[in-house]
C-alpha cells in the first residue's frame, strides 16, 4: 500500500512528532486525531504510519510505553524524547522556511 | 550522527537484536489493538461485530507487510540476516565434513606456514637493529685478497688508522676485536666475553649509557689500568648492581681495569648476531678501549680487527666503496709487498646485509616455497568450493523458485566462503603459534637475528591479512559462478552435466593442473636441495668431529707469567686432562676448523727470492697431539712433540695443500720459512705435513694451512679440544676440575661438542631444505586432494552418462579407463607447465646448490615419479566408483 501522493516525503515524520508534542498518544490516536485536525484532508493508511512510528522510535526521537487506553486494553503509547522535541524545532524551522519558499512561488505566479 | 543521539540508538539496536520475540510480540499486540480500535468504531456506527471485525482487517490492509516495514526500521536486519547466514553456511558445512575439514585443515596448513615463514623473515629483514644512528648509515669494512679467495678478512690498527683519514665518506670508523676475560668472584669465576673497541664506538653507534659516561679520545692515551665499559648484565650479576661502580677499579684475568660506565641492557655489540666471531653465541659483556699495542700502527699485516662505520648523512655505500678503491690503490702503490698482486680491494657492506648474509637466501627460499604452498592451497580449495557449488545448483534453484532474491544467494554463498576462512584462519593461527613456539624451543635459535622471534600482533595482522585474501577468493568464485548461472538462466533442478561453459570448465582443471605444477615445482627443488645437503653432508671434513668436546681457556698471561709458567700451564692441562679415563686425547690449538674464525701471516721462504707480494696464509697455533686428537691424519715427517720447546729450534707443520702450493713435485719437510713481520723473527723448519682440512666451510675449497707450536709462539686465547671415548658422557664436571687443579682462577664453561661446530655451520641449509620439503610434502598432498576432489566431482556430474554406457554394455575396464584418462591428462599438463617453472626454480637456487646440476635428472624423474603414484592412488577411488555404476539405480534415481 503506498503512502497518500498529498504527503511530502518526510513530512508524515513532521506531523507524527507535532502531534506527539501535545500528549502521549497510541496509533490509532494519532491517526484519529490527524485526520480530525485536517479536516478529514490527511488521511493515514495503517501501512504507513506504523513504520514511520517504528521508525522514529528507532531513531530515538519518540519512545513507547504500553499503558492502559481509555477503554481500559493494554496500548501502546508514544511520546517525544528530548532528541525528539529537537529534532521536531529542527524540521519546523526547515518545514517553515520550505513553506514559505513555496508559497512565494505560488504568488509569483499570480502576480 | 549527534553523541547523544548513539547513545540513544545503541541500546535500541541491541534491543533489536535481543529481544526480538518481545518485539515481534509487541508489534502485533499493537496492529490486533488497532484492529479492534477500528472493529469499535465500525461497531458503533452500527455494524454487526463479526462484520465489523471483517470490515476493519480489510481497512487496515496488507498487515503482513506492514509488520515487514515496521521490522526493516529496526536497523539490525543486514546483521540478523548474517546470523541465519552464519547459522545456514555452519549447517551446510557440517553436512559435508569430509570436505569441510580438507578444506579448513589446508588453509590451517598453509595460512601457518605462511605467518611462520613471514615472522621470521620480518625479524630478519625489517626489525630494526639496536643502534641510536639509522642503519642505513652503518657499514662493516673488510679487506679482500681476491687472488688467494680471502674475503671478509678483518684490518690492521695501521690500515684503520689510514681508512678514517683517506675516505671521504666516511664519516667515522671504529674498530673492534673480540677479547675474554675472567672474572674471579663470587660463587666462582666466570668467563665474560667482551670486545676490544675504538673509543669512538659509542659514538659511531649512537648509543648513550646507563650510568657513567662512554669512552672519549683521553682514555686511549691515559696512563694506568685501561678504561672499560661494562654490560647492565655485568653489572648487576657479578657486582650487585652497585651504584658507585663507576670509576672503580675491578680485576680482570688477573690485570686492573676502571669502569667508566656501564651500558643498558638493550645494546648489544657485537652482538650475537654478528658472525664475525664465529661460534661465539654470547654477546660482549665488557668493552675496552684500544691502546697501547693494541693499536700499534706498526705491523700492518697483523690484522685482528672488523671495522665498523658510520656514512656520512647523505652518503651511500656505492660511494664509500668507490673512495675505498682509490684508497686500496693508494695502499697498493705505498705497500707493494703487502698488497701487490693479490687482488687487493676493500669492500664496504651494510650492517644489516653482513649480519644476516647467509641467512638471507634460506629466508628467500622457505617464504618463496610458503607462498607456493598459500596458492596451491588456494587454487585446490576453490576447485573444491566450485564442484560443491554445481553439486548444489538444484538446491538454489529451488530457492530461486521459492522467491528468494539473487542478492540473498549471493550473500549466503559468501558467508560460506567467509566461513571458511575464518575457521581455516583460527586453526592456523593456532598452528603458526605451536609452530613459532616449537622454533623457539627447539630449531634456528644459532641463526642470527631469529632466535628472538616471538608471535605478536604481527602474526596476527598477517593472518588475518592471508585469511581475508583466502576468504575473498573462496567466496567470490562461487558468487561469480551462480550470477553467470543465474544470467544464462541456466540454473536447473539437474546437476549441470556437460552445458557449462568453456571457460567454467576449464576452470576447474586449470586450478588442479595448476597445483599439479606448483606441487612439482616443490618437489623438485626440495629434491636438488636435499641431495645437495646429502652430498655436502659427506664432503670429507679432513678430521673426525665425533667424540670431541672444546672449551675456550684463558692461559695466564698477567703480570708474574712467564713463557716458561704459560708452557708450564698448557702441558700440565693436557696431562691433567687426559689422565681421565674416558678422555683419549687432548690438546690445544688457538682456532677451532669451521669456527669462522682465521688468522693468516705473510711468511718468507728460505732460498727463495722474493719476487711480487709475499707468500700469506691461515695459521693456527696448537699442542702436541691435536692431530691425533682431531684425526688429522700426519702425511708425512712427525707431529710437535713435548721435547719442542721455546728453547729448542722453531718448527713448522704444514697441510698438503699448502707444501703442494710451494713444493709442487718435492718433499716439503726440512724447508724453512719465516714471518715477514717482524723483522727478527726466526726461521722455522717444516718437521711435518699433514692432511687438509675443510676450514672454511664444507661448501669451500681447502686452502693452504700451517700450524706452529705454542710453546714457542705463545697465544692467550687457546680452545680445549679433548677426544673422549665412547663411554665418556657428561665429562665437562671433571675436565672443570682437573684444569681448575691446574690453575684455580680458570672459568671454563661453555662447552661445545666439536660435531656442533660442523652442524651449525650448515644450520641455514638445514634450514632450507627442512621448509622446502615439509611444504613439498603438503603440496603433494594437496595437488593429490585436488586430483581427487576434481575426478568424484566429475564422476557426479557424469554419472547418468556413465550409467548409461554400462547399461549399453560398455565394459567396466573402460569406466575406469575413462576416469584415469581424465586424471593422467590432468598430470600430464601439470607436469609439462611445472617442469619449466622448476628449472627456473631451481637455476635461481644456485648458491644452494652442490655439486648438483638445476636439472639433475634423477631428482626430475623421481619427483615426476612420486607425483604421478599420488595421482594414481587419488584417481583409483574415483574410477572404482564410476566402475561400479549401478545403472538400473541411477538412472532411476534421478
Amino acid at each position: 500500500m503506498s503512502k497518500p501522493p498529498d504527503l511530502l516525503q518526510g513530512t508524515l515524520d513532521l506531523l507524527i512528532l507535532k502531534m506527539l508534542a501535545l500528549e502521549p498518544m497510541h496509533g490509532w490516536a494519532i491517526g484519529k486525531r490527524l485526520k480530525q485536525v485536517s479536516k478529514d484532508v490527511l488521511q493515514v493508511s495503517v501501512g504507513s504510519l506504523y513504520p514511520a512510528l517504528h521508525k522514529l522510535e528507532n531513531a530515538g526521537w519518540i519512545r513507547a510505553d504500553w499503558k492502559p487506553s481509555e477503554n481500559n486494553r493494554r496500548a501502546k503509547f508514544y511520546s517525544l524524547t528530548r532528541l525528539g522535541r529537537k529534532q521536531l524545532e529542527n524540521e519546523t524551522a526547515s518545514w517553515d522556511r520550505l513553506s514559505t519558499a513555496i508559497l512565494r512561488v505560488m504568488e509569483l505566479k499570480k502576480a | 550522527m549527534h553523541w547523544e543521539q548513539w547513545l540513544r540508538i545503541v541500546p535500541l539496536r541491541v534491543r533489536s537484536l535481543v529481544r526480538r520475540r518481545q518485539l515481534e510480540r509487541e508489534l502485533n499486540e499493537e496492529l490486533q489493538f488497532h484492529i479492534e480500535q477500528k472493529t469499535l468504531e465500525l461497531v458503533a456506527a452500527g455494524l454487526v461485530l463479526a462484520e465489523a471485525r471483517r470490515a476493519a482487517v480489510l481497512a487496515v490492509g496488507q498487515i503482513e507487510q506492514c509488520k515487514e516495514e515496521c521490522r526493516d526500521t529496526r536497523g539490525v536486519r543486514f546483521l540478523e540476516e548474517t546470523c541465519e547466514d552464519l547459522r545456514a553456511a555452519f549447517r551446510s558445512l557440517g553436512k559435508t565434513p569430509g570436505f569441510t575439514i580438507l578444506a579448513t585443515a589446508m588453509l590451517a596448513i598453509a595460512l601457518a606456514a605462511n605467518a611462520a615463514v613471514f615472522l621470521l623473515a620480518h625479524a630478519l629483514f625489517l626489525d630494526p637493529l639496536p643502534f641510536g644512528v639509522p642503519e642505513a648509515r652503518l657499514v662493516l669494512v673488510w679487506n679482500k685478497f681476491a687472488s688467494q679467495h680471502l674475503a671478509r678478512i678483518p684490518l690492521s690498527a695501521a690500515e684503520v688508522a689510514d681508512l678514517q683519514r683517506s675516505a671521504p665518506n666516511l664519516e667515522e670508523a671504529a674498530a673492534f676485536r673480540y677479547t675474554e676475560y675472567n672474572h674471579v668472584g663470587d660463587p666462582r669465576p666466570e668467563r665474560i666475553y667482551g670486545s676490544l673497541v675504538s673509543w669512538n664506538l659509542f659514538s659511531v653507534l649512537g648509543v648513550s649509557p646507563l650510568l657513567g659516561r662512554t669512552f672519549t679520545s683521553n682514555d686511549q692515551l691515559a696512563p694506568g689500568p685501561p678504561a672499560v665499559v661494562i654490560s647492565e648484565h655485568v653489572w648487576r650479576r657479578r657486582f650487585a648492581a652497585h651504584p658507585g661502580i663507576v670509576e672503580q677499579e675491578i680485576v680482570l684475568s688477573g690485570r686492573p681495569y676502571r669502569v667508566v660506565g656501564v651500558m643498558p641492557a638493550t645494546f648489544q655489540f657485537p652482538l650475537d648476531l654478528f658472525d664475525v666471531h664465529g661460534p661465539v653465541t654470547d654477546a660482549a659483556q665488557i668493552w675496552q678501549v684500544i691502546r697501547g699495542a693494541e693499536s700499534d700502527t706498526s705491523e700492518r699485516s697483523r690484522r685482528p680487527y672488523a671495522v665498523i662505520g658510520r656514512l656520512k648523512p647523505g652518503s651511500s655505500v656505492g660511494a664509500l666503496n668507490h673512495d675505498l678503491e682509490s684508497v686500496a690503490l693508494q695502499w697498493q702503490e705505498q705497500h707493494p709487498q703487502t698488497y701487490r698482486g693479490r687482488g687487493f680491494a676493500i669492500g664496504a657492506h651494510l650492517l644489516r646485509e653482513e649480519v644476516i648474509g647467509s641467512t638471507r637466501p634460506a629466508m628467500l627460499v622457505a617464504a618463496a616455497a610458503a607462498l607456493l604452498l598459500f596458492v596451491i592451497a588456494l587454487a585446490n580449495l576453490t576447485a573444491l568450493v566450485l564442484a560443491r557449488v554445481d553439486r548444489r545448483e538444484a538446491e538454489l534453484a529451488v530457492r530461486i523458485a521459492a522467491g528468494a532474491g539473487p542478492v540473498r544467494l549471493f550473500r549466503q554463498m559468501a558467508t560460506e566462503g567467509f566461513l571458511l576462512a575464518g575457521i581455516g584462519g583460527l586453526l592456523g593461527a593456532v598452528l603458526a603459534v605451536s609452530a613459532i613456539w616449537w622454533w623457539r624451543t627447539a630449531a634456528g635459535t644459532d641463526l642470527p637475528l631469529l632466535g628472538h622471534v616471538s608471535a605478536d600482533r604481527r602474526l596476527l595482522f598477517h593472518l588475518l591479512f592471508f585469511a581475508a585474501l583466502a576468504g575473498a577468493a573462496l567466496a567470490g568464485l562461487p558468487v561469480w559462478r551462480i550470477i553467470h548461472r543465474v544470467r544464462a538462466q541456466r540454473l536447473s533442478f539437474n546437476p549441470p552435466s556437460d552445458d557449462r561453459s568453456w571457460v567454467w570448465k576449464r576452470l576447474r582443471d586449470a586450478f588442479v593442473i595448476l597445483e599439479i605444477a606448483l606441487a612439482f615445482v616443490l618437489l623438485a627443488t626440495g629434491g636438488v636441495l636435499t641431495r645437495s645437503f646429502l652430498r655436502l653432508s659427506d664432503v670429507p671434513l679432513g678430521f673426525d668431529p665425533q667424540s670431541v668436546l672444546t672449551s675456550q681457556v684463558t692461559v695466564p698471561s698477567g703480570p708474574g707469567q712467564t713463557a716458561h709458567s704459560t708452557a708450564e700451564f698448557v702441558s700440565t692441562s693436557v696431562k691433567s686432562v687426559t689422565s681421565l679415563p674416558e678422555v683419549s686425547e687432548a690438546a690445544f690449538t688457538s682456532i677451532l676448523p669451521l669456527s669462522g674464525v682465521n688468522a693468516d701471516k705473510s711468511f718468507l721462504i728460505d732460498g727463495a727470492p722474493v719476487v711480487g707480494p709475499l707468500p700469506d696464509e691461515e695459521f693456527r697455533i696448537i699442542t702436541p697431539r691435536y692431530f691425533a686428537t682431531l684425526r688429522i691424519p700426519l702425511l708425512d715427517g712427525r707431529d710437535f712433540t713435548e721435547a719442542d720447546s721455546g728453547e729448542t729450534a722453531p718448527v713448522v707443520i704444514v697441510n698438503q695443500a699448502l707444501a703442494q702450493r710451494y713444493w709442487p713435485g718435492e718433499s716439503a719437510l726440512g724447508k724453512r720459512i719465516r714471518f715477514a713481520e717482524p723483522a727478527t723473527s726466526r726461521w722455522m723448519e717444516i718437521v711435518g705435513v699433514v692432511g687438509n682440512v675443510r676450514h672454511q666451510g664444507l661448501h669451500r675449497p681447502v686452502r693452504p694451512e700451517f700450524y706452529l707450536l705454542h710453546s714457542q709462539m705463545p697465544f692467550p686465547l687457546m680452545t680445549l679440544v679433548v677426544r673422549t671415548t665412547p663411554a665418556g658422557q657428561n665429562l665437562e664436571a671433571a675436565i672443570t676440575a682437573r684444569i681448575r687443579d691446574v690453575d684455580a682462577e680458570q672459568p671454563l664453561g661453555n662447552f661445545r661438542p666439536l660435531s656442533d661446530l660442523v652442524e651449525d655451520s650448515i644450520a641455514h641449509r638445514r634450514l632450507a631444505v627442512t621448509l622446502v620439503n615439509l611444504f613439498a610434502v603438503i603440496a603433494v598432498f594437496f595437488g593429490a586432494a585436488g586430483v581427487y576432489g576434481v575426478l568424484s566431482n566429475i564422476f557426479i556430474a557424469r554419472r547418468r552418462e556413465l550409467a548409461m554406457r554400462v547399461a549399453l554394455g560398455a565394459p567396466r575396464p573402460a569406466m575406469f579407463r575413462l576416469v584415469f584418462g581424465k586424471s593422467f591428462n590432468l598430470l600430464g599438463a601439470g607436469l609439462l607447465f611445472g617442469f619449466p617453472l622448476a628449472l627456473l626454480a631451481n637455476y635461481a637456487l644456485a648458491p644452494f646448490r652442490y655439486e648438483i646440476s638445476a636439472y639433475d635428472p634423477a631428482t626430475f624423474v623421481s619427483a615426476a615419479a612420486l607425483l604421478t603414484a599420488i595421482t594414481f592412488i587419488a584417481t583409483f577411488l574415483p574410477a572404482h566408483r564410476a566402475a561400479g555404476v549401478d545403472p538400473s539405480q541411477l538412472l532411476r534415481c534421478d
